[in-house]
């Protein structure tokens, strides 16, 4: 019983090489898997750069399409294997078994790659950011598809695609299923943010100002979402007035409003962006703390 | 070492373990057999913290809670079928271990290996599923447990290398508690046996004692006048001839009826046996008050 004194109690509770070794475990594991991640991010940069010298206007769009499925890639062969393969293999009853905790274990697994994903999304973003400089709009409005792409929406994606295939990995617990489904839940959540996304803050109500067409960007705002007839403070007219003749509009100064969301507001949209992403996956990662913990193992 | 009290454990509408009482005792080494499905993967597992009971309660090293910082230090567990990350060489799989433990015998990990012939640069994949076993129980003796639980990783083992594995573990003052369905195979290296039929304990007792107590009657057909006191029939085959009764004495072996011969009986008949009656049991009384008793309280 003196062998099992030394053991139980006498030894500190930390690990043999602690958080660094943890770290060191998850690198090792998926090494294959982050050079995939780390290669394809590489090709699209080197894309982008010599592309972009060739002829600046207009940038190839297919490109920043790839460009867009790159948390897709995240999650489909970081995320969901992470811990499906583990139970798919048994082998998370070697690890779960070990002197590390099974919750300490996860973070060491998770953590590291949504950090290394999280900055790999917005290195990309501000790459896209020099490679579409002439054409701001196609990332800085929010209606478009490029709007992800900014720094800090696109740091956002990149960890919720991880955590999304984390998640459906846990409860799954079959590799290909998982991943087929994280990609399936990714593009789904995508365009829902799409539809979403000029709705972030309630629009503001202004006068449409003459030839502001061309100059929109410049002079007012990042998107503009719709236009209509009323009076001089902003109330829309009912639809019998709209047909009232152009005299009759002028005589009570009748004008075009427009809905818009004003440039300032960029900054606090991407930021509203990152927000949620992150909320979402700290939800996911929750979810999965959850179940990892009262779960059998495999 | 491990102690059950009214352990139950369900898998959706099957139970696996059902009221289990146990208590497995230290410094052994510890065989628990049983027929497929019994539960001794569940008791196992159990154990080591993957499984949680549906009902009743489970502790090890002492009062420990299965699965906590202590008992996980403390437990060398190999799973059924050794589960390795198999396409990671050897060695990687190794500092993994290492790394995800509190304590570590690196030099005694790799001398193992050494010996063994494994080398660190293979693949786990690709080495041999007893090399595999082998590595496998490197890794949870390295982490210097005070109790390995080893679910058949003894199965893909040559005899030779299976005695030897246990022997040099016993040496060095390590509990064991390992299943196998290779009962013939028990007595040179299992102090202790526990018996898991249907989901229940059967037996659970020395080895030396359960074969002190039994005994193989053989004498004519047709006249069975055992006195109940001295003996309990386990297990009768009547032939034309003669009836050959497996027994359980109460006193002394030799003292046989007129009339019939009495032998001692072999470590795999006395399990058969059981095995073919579930009614019967031999249960270590003080395990049994013990687990009673806590359940009073």
């Amino acid at each position: 019983m003196t062998a099992m004194t030394r053991a139980v109690t006498g030894r500190g509770r930390s690990l043999a090489h602690g958080w660094g070794g943890l770290c060191w475990v998850t690198w090792r594991q998926h090494r294959t898997a982050f050079l995939c991640v780390a290669a394809v991010i590489g090709a699209l940069a080197t894309l982008m750069m010599a592309s972009r010298s060739k002829s600046i206007n207009p940038p190839q769009s297919d490109l920043l399409l790839l460009v867009l499925f790159v948390p897709v890639l995240g999650g489909v062969i970081l995320g969901a294997p992470l811990l499906a393969a583990e139970a798919e293999r048994g082998t998370s009853k070697v690890a779960w078994t070990q002197g590390v905790s099974r919750i300490r274990w996860l973070t060491a697994q998770y953590v590291p790659a949504a950090v290394v994903l999280g900055l790999a999304g917005g290195g990309l973003g501000l790459l896209v950011r020099w490679y579409l400089a002439p054409v701001r709009e196609a990332y800085e409005s929010p209606g478009s598809a490029g709007f992800a792409l900014n720094p800090l929406p696109f740091a956002g994606w990149m960890v919720f695609g991880l955590t999304l295939g984390v998640f459906l990995g846990c409860a799954l617990r079959l590799t290909l299923p998982a991943a087929a489904l994280t990609a399936v839940a990714y593009v789904a959540t995508a365009y829902l943010a799409s539809r979403l996304r000029t709705s972030y803050l309630p629009p503001l109500i202004g006068p449409r100002l003459p030839r502001e067409f061309r100059s929109f960007r410049a002079s007012r705002g990042i998107e503009r979402l719709s236009s209509y007839l009323g009076w001089p403070d902003g109330r829309p007219l009912s639809p019998a007035d709209e047909l009232k003749p152009a005299h009759w509009l002028a005589a009570h100064h009748i004008r075009t409003w427009i809905t818009y969301q004003p440039a300032s507001r960029f900054g606090g949209f991407e930021v509203i962006e990152f927000g949620w992403l992150i909320v979402l996956s700290l939800m996911l990662a929750g979810l999965v703390v959850v179940l990892i913990s009262r779960r059998r193992a495999a | 070492m491990i102690e059950c009290c009214q352990v139950s454990r369900r898998f959706l509408r099957t139970w696996a373990l059902r009221d289990c009482g146990l208590a497995i005792p230290a410094g052994q080494v510890v065989a628990l057999v049983g027929p497929n499905g019994a539960g001794k993967t569940t008791l196992l597992n159990l154990a080591a913290g993957l499984l949680r009971p549906t009902s009743g309660t489970l502790s090890v090293l002492g009062g420990l809670r299965p699965g906590s910082e202590r008992a996980r230090a403390g437990i060398g567990f190999v799973a059924q079928d050794a589960p390795l990350y198999r396409h990671l060489p050897a060695g990687a799989m190794l500092r993994i271990a290492e790394n995800l433990n509190v304590s570590w015998d690196r030099p005694v990990a790799l001398a193992r290996l050494a010996e063994l012939g494994i080398p660190l640069d293979r693949k786990v994949g690709s080495l041999s599923g007893g090399q595999r076993a082998q590595l496998a129980l490197t890794i949870a003796l390295a982490k210097r447990p005070v109790l390995l639980v080893l679910d058949e990783p003894l199965a893909n083992l040559d005899p030779l290398a299976r005695h030897d594995f246990l022997a040099a573990v016993a040496q060095e003052g390590l509990s064991v508690v390992f299943s196998s369905h290779v009962i013939s195979e028990l007595e040179p290296v299992a102090d202790y046996l526990v018996v898991l039929n249907q989901g229940r304990p059967q037996i659970a007792g020395a080895i030396d004692d359960l074969l002190a107590r039994h005994r193989v009657l053989t004498g004519p057909t047709g006249e069975v006048l055992l006195d109940s006191r001295m003996f309990s029939v386990i297990q009768a085959r009547q032939a034309d001839a003669q009836t050959r009764l497996l027994v359980s004495t109460a006193c002394g072996a030799d003292a046989a009826p007129p009339g019939w011969i009495s032998e001692p009986a072999g470590l795999s008949e006395i399990v058969l046996g059981y095995l073919r009656d579930p009614a019967a049991t031999i249960m270590p009384v003080p395990a049994i008050a013990a687990a009673s008793g806590r359940e009073a309280s």
